[in-house]
């Protein structure tokens, strides 16, 4: 890892977390949103295991995804 | 700042002699600016190099070279590094030159927005290739006319995985938060950035929010949050950027939070109310029959010969200015209102015109040297000195508004060694009458036609004068004696 030369500032490099993720989080909160409705009943607990965990959150922030996360959650 | 101080350095129309090596540059350890007959140069460490490869390798690059945004760089071979400049120097790039060098409190608000946007645009291009930059500093950009241009090619590197963008900080602090602040607050910027060569730093930024401001796109989170997590991790010894890696930080969310700034910075807007000076050009004295033998005076003179680099001071939306381009190679057009300075560069940006400099600069208060041992931003005048001046409908607000006396101020331009056109508004001047009329009966006795006279013989050879307005105001042309 390259050491800046200006001090990138730990509460800068948090918050950079903090806000791409919460274009990530949007994006987790679809991938898990079946979970929730199979959870409420809604859906059967079949499909979760199409999607393990890990594959879900490595898909997570796929460019494309990211750009979608701007929609409503509930809107898929 | 930077590789910022290269900033001055592919800029500098005159390679300071005494000092090769370029005094702003020297904050990046991977690589240093210096100068020799003329040349910008840029001598590359080991690190510094590897990076260049990569960078000059990258579709990205070359696309952003060719599209203007990025300064035109090649590798050299022919030149030796001279050791006080960079000790273990394994490579020289050479640098085109830009024909003025300028600086972000310099710039209205349109300028630096354009300016952020390009900043964020190679930066979205750069991580498309797994490339990023290692800073975001607005004195990496530079420009030529109204087109910007990003100067600072050692702040490209490869991206390391995990790692957040080590600009980010240093984005907010000089063009975010003084955009902010001038779009929300209508807080101007620039003698901010002036006394701040780092910029506006999120917990200033945040002291000037209103809790209303908190609703305003972009405020919540680059302003108070930032200046919360600022303060609260201020003391942290944590390993901040090991646990973001280990966290799953990647690209994406630096793409994600760039295209967020890039779409904040977009819909940022400064409209600014009347300022004394908008309209001006509209509503001056002047008869259109007298407006056009001025402008054919200075056009006379513009064509007499060619000229490298003009002055325009007290631009206003650059009328003359633009005559002075008609046979110029480039000209620098100041201006003390920001408001019009904005109107002017927004009128040159949209015809794409690239031989005009707009600036906001206050000729009784211009631009000194600042930063470290005085010499890392350097004075107007110190970049680059015009061979011909232009000085309409300013002497008045110079020596009455600002009280600088007149032979001081025609002494300043002398010292420039510039030809000069001035216009002398004689206290019958409804203007000057207005001006005068503020302050204390029989106040500047020396402002008058013939001691102007004699202090502008003194020092210049009075080549053409010609009486406009009645006999109100009067033009000169004269070269330095």
């Amino acid at each position: 890892m390259n050491l800046a030369y200006i001090d990138p500032g730990s509460g800068s490099m948090i918050l950079q977390m903090i806000l791409g993720g919460l274009a990530a989080a949007a994006v987790f909160l679809k991938m898990f949103w079946h979970r929730i409705l199979v959870f409420l009943g809604i859906r059967k607990p079949e499909e979760i295991r199409e999607r393990p965990d890990r594959e879900a959150a490595g898909r997570a922030v796929d460019e494309g995804a990211l750009e979608r996360a701007g929609e409503p959650v509930g809107k898929r | 700042m930077s590789r910022s101080g290269s900033a001055s350095g592919p800029a500098s129309a005159e390679a300071p002699a005494a000092a090769p090596t370029d005094a702003g540059s020297f904050r990046d350890w991977e690589s240093r600016v210096f100068y020799e007959n003329g040349r910008v140069l840029r001598a590359l460490s080991a690190t510094g190099f590897e990076d260049w490869l990569a960078v000059s390798r990258s579709r990205f690059f070359a696309e952003a070279v060719a599209a203007g945004k990025i300064i035109p760089t090649a590798r050299v071979e022919d030149v030796e590094v001279p050791g006080d400049v960079l000790a273990d120097a394994v490579a020289v790039l050479e640098h085109e030159r830009v024909p003025f060098v300028s600086y972000p409190y310099e710039w209205p608000f349109s300028m630096l927005r354009d300016a952020a946007l390009l900043q964020l645009d190679l930066l979205a291009r750069a991580l498309a290739e797994d490339l990023t930059v290692k800073d975001a500093s607005a004195y990496n950009v530079q420009w030529r006319g109204a087109r910007p241009v990003f100067v600072d090619v050692g702040s490209f590197e490869p991206l390391a995985p995990g790692e957040p963008w080590q600009g980010y900080r240093q984005f907010c602090m000089l063009f975010l938060n003084p955009l902010l602040v001038q779009a929300y607050k209508g807080l101007p910027y620039q003698p901010w950035l002036r006394g701040s060569l780092r910029g506006i730093p999120p917990a200033d930024a945040r002291a000037v929010m209103s809790f209303r401001d908190l609703f305003r796109r972009g405020v919540l989170a680059h302003v108070v949050l930032h200046a919360r997590l600022e303060r609260k991790h201020a003391a942290s010894a944590r390993d901040v950027k090991r646990e973001l890696r280990a966290a799953g930080f990647r690209k994406e969310l630096i793409v994600a939070n760039v295209r967020r700034l890039e779409k904040l910075v977009r819909r940022l807007d400064w409209r600014p109310g009347a300022s004394e000076w908008s309209g001006y050009e509209a509503t001056t004295s002047y008869s259109d029959a007298d407006a056009e033998r001025k402008d054919a005076f200075v056009r006379d003179i513009v064509h007499s010969r060619s000229w490298e680099l003009v002055w325009d001071i007290g631009c206003n939306e650059g009328r003359h200015a633009r005559i002075a381009a008609e046979n110029a190679r480039y000209v620098v057009a100041l201006d003390g209102d920001a408001a019009v300075t904005d109107r002017f560069y927004r009128s040159l940006r949209d015809e794409a015109e690239t031989t005009i400099l707009p600036l906001v600069v206050d000729v009784t208060d211009p631009s000194p040297a600042l930063g470290w041992h005085g010499v890392e931003r350097r004075p107007l005048d110190a970049r680059g000195r015009p061979e011909l001046t232009v000085c309409l409908a300013v002497l008045h607000h110079v020596a009455i508004t600002g009280n600088v006396p007149v032979p001081e101020f025609l002494a300043w331009l002398r010292e420039l060694g510039t030809a000069l056109v001035i216009e002398f508004p004689t206290r019958d001047d409804p203007r000057v009458a207005r001006l005068l009329a503020r302050k204390r009966r029989g106040a500047h006795p020396d402002y008058d036609r013939e001691p102007f006279e004699r202090a502008l013989a003194e020092r210049f050879d009075v080549e053409r004068s010609e009486e406009l307005a009645g006999g109100t105001r009067i033009l000169y042309f004269g070269r330095p004696r």
